[in-house]
């Protein structure tokens, strides 16, 4: 086995930027070029490739399509946690479920881009935490996302140790399945498994975002939190009109906390940060 | 009912076919029938059959037709079973259902034409009744008497009802009789009927109470009525409430201002346009309360002699500045005068009307003067009528003679008026005396006056006291019942014991005289005074004659005309009040004389209400919406002048306040210029709010300058966050790049330590195998050892046994020669026997021979041998060195197999480690990245509050600094890129690429098909299975 040192030309460069940019609205700046590097060598190692130049000419040979996913399984940033930031959760609990507690009416919950799972679980531990038993309610969260690999991870619900260090000690007990297993080297590994009540409220779907949406909604809550930070202001407007056009009245939009919508034509009533209001 | 039909018609085929066959059978049997016969009537038979189920198959048809109109009929549709012909199976069936069917249809309609007719409520019920016979008749005969049952007590209802509504509310209830529902719709009516009629009373008796007889406090009942009714009557009391309560403090306060008293200021609380009114009463109450403090001032001032003491015009404003400084003026201008001034009034005090005052006075002093003077005209005016109405009432027995009203205004007109009602109450009796007196003094009688008369009185007193000097004491006793008269003592008689003979007499005359006048003027008396008390009582009935049938008259046309009026003022009042309808004013026509100035009176006093208080509440609406009127002009006097005044003043300090000074301040910080300032002074509140209103735009000036400058530092320092968050966000990247390299080349290492490991264990196997052939080869030796050794013994043996034979053999040579040498001495006898000698001989030497030679022979093996042994010592020696380093070697592949098992468990922790590092940094792109994407929105924000900012006029230095401070074009471009703009496909922004745009177009033309592809080559269905469920 050999390294692959290869050197991605500004060129192939733009090719490939162009190439995400239509495929799925990430915007790759200049800057992004050592990553785009970094992350399309695992591809090239993969298929045994020597240069960037034969990655783009198998990716254009490749009919299946699987490759074109492969490439946005390694460039998307996936980065997410449980209960990441806390104070959306809050409001969720303070402003929003009180009154479905008693109210037996629907609720839907949309999570745009929800990465490994960590954001829905989330969602829908708060759910079990302030309704109580979903089973009995009509209750669903979907949550979608683009990358394939990332969605099969999410669907399975499995967290190492450490990626549930956000999950109140509580909640972990009440929620999760402790157990262990072996890596490929054959040692111990402390994992949780989200509970299958959880785990049936929420349903997962690949669904690239700047394709076509299937669903009909109305949802009461549309988590879009650090994904449109990676779209331009053209994208984020267009998508931002779409949320609005599928929320309830008085549903709510949640979006990251280095986002903000202020540069943008929009709707919503800004509520705090990251929370907007349909009015 | 297909598969009936084919069923019946099995059946009856059946039924036909097989008695007959049966019975044709036993007939031909029994030899009853011949075969020809047999075969007709099976020919027949089959005919026969044939012909059944063609009927069966009609029969079906119809009843197929049948049964669908049956069921149509039996849901309820209306349908003609059409196609029946005579022949028809059913024909009689089908003609009755359409017998049925028609009867229903008419009979549905006439239903119908009975329920509209019902709801029309027409009860005419246009139905031919005589179509219809048996059960259909009785049914919509007992439909229609039903009808009628309902409908007559609901048009007499109908009929009270819409009198009701009409306002017409008779005593009269619905009397018919009426069942179950009926009767409590009958009953619910009659009690509405009921209420609205309790309503109207209470209405009426709280209207009269508050208006006719001034009890405002009367209300209505409420615990009469329930329900809405209760909540109307309610409604009435709290209209009232509402009028009364603002009505009577504005009264009590108008009053208490008028008379001089400044009550304290409202507290209560009012709505709408009366809140306005107590707003403006306030105000105006205010400004008294200290005007007058600042006038006792000057008056105690004045009182201790302290004429220098002047009020302080400054504190007010507007007509209150004015009357201080008037007043001060006054003080002026009054120290000189004032002494003259106050001889007048001392004078007019005492009721001594002086001539006018002609001294020349200045200013206010003046208006003083004049007023003063216009009292003592008036004084004298007045003064001057009763003197012409004394003159002529009393001396010229012009009765008729009244003052002249109309020549005074105010309190003087009551008193003029006063005067006339006092003359016209006492006309009739006084004509009566006079004309008594008047017969006296015609000669019959004469009585002695004694009062004091002037003119023609006069003379005819001195004529009388001339002519019938000795009269004097029946003077005096008539004069005392005069006195008594007019002092409206009417018990009063003479006393005829102090008289005697005709004196006596006329004393009792003109007692019974007296007594009767009194009795009926008592009755009138006791009639006018019902009358003043508001009682209208009813007509006087008693028989008068004479001036006292005049009377009795007068007072029925009185109590007559008062009933007119309190009509009048019901329905002004009514109007004014409760419709609201201010215009609404007594027809003064119907009335005379006095009862028309009293209706005029009323009229007047209801437009100079009306007039002030529509202005004024026109105006405070026109306030209270934000408009601001012109000033009011007209002229008002008395309390409606200081309202008006009040009204000015507030309107020129909110012009002033609101458009002029205040309003542009606020106008130009609304056009953005915050430099301007509210620069007016002001009393009070308004004073407060130009305080606020300044401060106001002083702290937003102050904002905004503390804003801009932020927002600069803001900006700048986020477009430094921002460079900052981007390099962090390209070092991430380069440092995930590396840390892949890492993870690879850690990848190719431990691979490498693994092969290690294995091919040191392949070693060390071998050379375990080895040793173990080494000794086996030792083993091998050893054997050989001991093999040769045991060769050395038997060779040993050997040897000895040859030596055996080599002993054997020299004996035998020995013996042979013997034997030679005693065959020789035997000669030939020997001869033989010497050849065997000899033979024996040469065996025996040749014997020894090879014995010699295999002992030769053995003793090489043995040296071989010995050899060999010495060789396989040698060997063995070999084998065992070989063996020890086997061993060696064994011991260093075991320790390089473990030592790369080690390496490549280390490799694993440090490619376990560099995984974590990767996804450390893989967080750090994100986090950096989103941090990136803050710091640039913020810079953004920043940059968009200081464009604002700039848009306003700030009056400090600072703008100039911001102006100048941070250029948004100088930020590194790398800040405007990739968030805030759209990157463009590459071809679109890099020129350089210009000559690869078709091999880009031909990529993203394939690019764009496999943009297509993922959902058909990867299975989706689940996914869109999913999006569907939302
Ligand atoms: C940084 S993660 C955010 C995860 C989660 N929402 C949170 O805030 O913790 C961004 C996710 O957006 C997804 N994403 C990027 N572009 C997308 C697109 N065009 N359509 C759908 N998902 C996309 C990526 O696959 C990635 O999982």
């Amino acid at each position: 086995m050999e390294y692959i040192s290869a050197k991605l030309s500004d060129y192939e460069f733009d090719r490939i930027s162009g190439l995400v940019y239509s495929l799925c609205g990430i915007s790759l700046g200049s800057g992004k070029k050592e990553l785009v590097t970094a992350r399309l060598a695992k591809r090239l190692n993969e298929l045994k490739l020597q240069s960037y130049d034969a990655y783009l000419k198998y990716l254009s040979g490749d009919e299946s399509g699987y490759e074109l996913l492969q490439l946005i399984d390694v460039i998307t940033t996936n980065v997410t946690s449980f209960f990441r930031e806390m104070h959306h959760f809050d409001y969720i609990r303070e402003r929003i479920l009180p009154e479905y507690r008693i109210k037996s009416e629907k609720i839907r919950v949309w999570s745009a881009g929800c990465s490994s799972g960590e954001e829905p679980y989330s969602m829908a531990v708060l759910l079990f935490e302030e309704i109580g038993n979903l089973m009995l309610r009509d209750v669903k969260i979907l949550a979608t996302d683009i990358s394939t690999n990332i969605l099969t991870k999410a669907k399975e619900g499995v967290y190492d140790k450490q990626l549930v260090n956000g999950v109140p000690k509580m909640l972990l007990n009440k929620y999760f399945d402790a157990f262990t297993d072996r890596d490929e080297y054959g040692r111990t590994l402390y994992n949780f498994k989200v509970k299958s009540d959880i785990r049936s409220v929420v349903r997962f779907a690949r669904l690239n975002l700047m394709e076509d949406w299937p669903m009909k909604g109305p949802f009461k809550i549309i988590f879009c939190r650090n994904v449109m930070i990676y779209f331009d202001k053209k994208t984020q407007e267009k998508l931002v009109g779409k949320y609005h056009a599928l929320l309830e009245t008085g549903g709510h939009l949640f979006i990251g906390h280095s986002e903000n919508l202020s540069s943008i034509s929009h709707s919503f009533k800004y509520v705090q940060p990251g929370v907007y209001l349909k009015c | 009912m297909e598969s009936l039909k084919r069923r019946l018609m099995l059946t009856g085929a059946f039924i036909v076919f097989f008695p007959m066959l049966i019975t044709i059978g036993a007939l031909y049997i029994t030899g009853a029938l011949k075969t020809p016969v047999l075969l007709a009537v099976a020919g027949g038979a089959i005919v026969g059959l044939a012909a059944a189920l063609l009927a069966v198959e009609k029969i079906m048809a119809s009843a197929v037709k049948l049964n669908s109109a049956v069921e149509k009929i039996s849901k309820g549709e209306t349908v003609k079973i059409v196609g029946a012909d005579r022949t028809d199976y059913f024909y009689l069936i089908i003609e009755n259902l359409n017998q049925m069917i028609n009867n229903c249809d008419s009979f549905k309609k006439d239903i119908g034409t009975v329920m509209d007719s019902l709801i029309n409520g027409d009860c005419t019920f246009n139905v031919n009744l005589s179509q219809y016979d048996g059960n259909y008749r009785v049914a919509l005969e007992k439909i229609i008497e039903s009808c009628k049952k309902v409908n007559e007590p609901l048009s007499v209802m109908n009929g009270v009802i819409d009198k009701v509504s009409k306002g017409d509310i008779t005593s009269e209830r619905i009397n018919v009789e009426t069942r179950g529902a009926m009767t409590s719709l009958k009953n619910n009516t009659n009690s509405l009927l009921n209420t609205i009629d309790n309503l109207l009373n209470e209405v009426k008796v709280v209207c009269i109470a508050t208006i006719f007889e001034g009890k405002l406090d009367k209300r209505a009942n409420v615990s009469l009525f329930s329900g809405r009714w209760a909540r109307l009557a309610t409604g009435i009391n709290d209209i009232v409430n509402t009028f009364v309560k603002p009505l009577t403090l504005s009264s009590d306060y108008i009053t208490s201002i008028s008379c001089g008293n400044i009550p304290a200021k409202i507290t209560e609380e009012y709505k709408g346009d009366f809140n306005i009114l107590k707003n403006s009463f306030n105000l105006c109450i205010g400004n008294l309360q200290s005007m007058i403090k600042e006038v006792n001032d000057l008056t105690h001032a004045a009182a201790d002699g302290n004429l220098k003491k002047r009020g302080n015009a400054d504190k007010y404003e507007g007509a209150y500045r004015e009357i201080i400084s008037g007043i001060n003026q006054t003080l002026d201008s009054v120290i000189n005068p004032v002494s003259k001034m106050n001889e007048y009034l001392v004078q007019l005090s005492k009721g001594e009307i002086a001539g006018k005052i002609e001294d020349d006075c200045k200013g206010d002093f003046c208006e003083l003067k004049d007023s003063l003077n216009k009292l003592i005209t008036t004084l004298d005016n007045l003064l001057n009528e009763v003197k012409v109405v004394c003159i002529a009432t009393i001396f010229e027995g012009h009765i008729d003679k009244r003052a002249n009203v109309s020549l005074f205004s105010g309190r003087w007109a009551k008193l003029a008026s006063g005067i006339n009602d006092l003359i016209n109450a006492f006309a009739n009796p006084l004509k009566m005396s006079a004309s008594y007196i008047t017969q006296i003094g015609s000669g019959t009688i004469p009585p002695v006056i004694t009062e004091e008369y002037k003119g023609d009185f006069n003379l005819i007193k001195n004529s009388f006291n001339s002519c019938i000097g000795n009269l004097n004491n029946l003077t005096v006793e008539v004069e005392a019942l005069t006195h008594a008269a007019t002092d409206g003592k009417l018990k009063v008689r003479g006393n005829a014991d102090k008289f005697e003979g005709v004196y006596r007499e006329i004393i009792v005359e003109i007692n019974s005289t007296l007594d009767a006048i009194v009795n009926p003027l008592n009755v009138a008396a006791d009639y006018v005074a019902k009358i003043s008390r508001g009682e209208v009582s009813e007509k006087i009935t008693a028989e008068y004659k004479g001036d006292f049938n005049d009377i009795k008259l007068n007072l029925n046309s009185l109590i007559n005309t008062v009933d007119t009026m309190l009509g009048e003022i019901k329905t002004i009042c009514i109007a004014v009040i409760f419709e609201g309808k201010l215009d609404k004013r007594t027809s003064v026509s119907q009335f005379s004389g006095r009862w028309a100035k009293l209706a005029s009176g009323i009229n007047d006093i209801v437009n100079s209400l009306v007039n002030p208080l529509k202005v004024s509440s026109d105006y405070l609406l026109k306030i209270s919406h934000g408009e601001i009127p012109s000033k009011i002009t007209e002229e008002y006097k008395g309390d409606f002048n200081e309202i008006k005044s009040s009204i000015n003043t507030c309107l020129d300090t909110l012009t002033s306040l609101i458009i002029t000074d205040g309003g542009a301040a606020l106008q130009a910080a609304a056009d953005k210029d915050l430099t301007a300032r509210v620069k007016k002074t002001y009393s009070g509140l308004y004073d407060k709010m130009k305080e606020n209103i300044n401060s106001l735009i002083e702290n937003l000036e102050e904002m905004f300058k503390n804003i801009g400058a932020n927002a600069e530092n803001v900006s700048s320092s986020s477009s430094q966050i921002s460079k900052g968050a981007q390099s962090l966000a390209q070092g991430a990247s380069e440092q995930a790049s590396a840390l892949e390299e890492v993870s690879s080349s850690l990848h190719q290492m431990n691979s490498m330590a693994r092969q290690n490991a294995a091919n040191a264990k392949e070693g060390q196997n071998l050379t375990t195998s080895a040793r173990s052939s080494t000794e086996r080869g030792v083993d091998s030796m050893k054997k050989m050892s001991v093999a040769i050794n045991q060769i050395k013994d038997s060779s040993n043996n050997t040897a000895k046994i040859l030596k055996t034979i080599d002993e054997i053999a020299f004996q035998t040579n020995l013996l042979a020669l013997n034997a030679a040498v005693e065959a020789a001495r035997a000669g030939d006898a020997g001869k033989g026997f010497a050849v065997v000698a000899d033979e024996v001989r040469n065996l025996a030497m040749r014997s020894a021979e090879a014995a010699k030679n295999t002992a030769r022979m053995i003793e090489e093996s043995v040296k071989y041998a010995n050899n060999g042994v010495g060789i396989n010592e040698e060997v063995m020696k070999n084998l065992d060195e070989i063996n020890g380093q086997v061993k060696k070697v064994n011991e260093f592949m075991s320790e390089i197999s473990a030592a790369s098992e080690q390496q490549s468990e280390g490799i694993n922790q440090i490619n376990t480690a560099v995984a974590q590092m990767n996804q450390v940094t893989q967080q750090n792109a994100a986090y950096s990245e989103e941090s990136a994407s803050a710091s640039q929105e913020l810079t953004y924000q920043a940059d968009q509050m200081k464009n604002m900012i700039l848009q306003f006029k700030l009056s400090s230095v600072k703008t100039r600094v911001m102006n100048g401070g941070f250029d948004y074009n100088s930020a590194p471009g790398y800040n405007r890129r990739p968030i805030i703009q759209p990157i463009a496909p590459p071809a679109a922004h890099a020129p350089h690429m210009k000559k690869d745009f078709g091999e880009y177009e031909n990529y993203q033309a394939s690019s764009k098909s496999i943009e297509a592809d993922p959902k058909k080559v990867i299975p989706f269905e689940d996914d869109t299975n999913v999006l569907h469920e939302f």
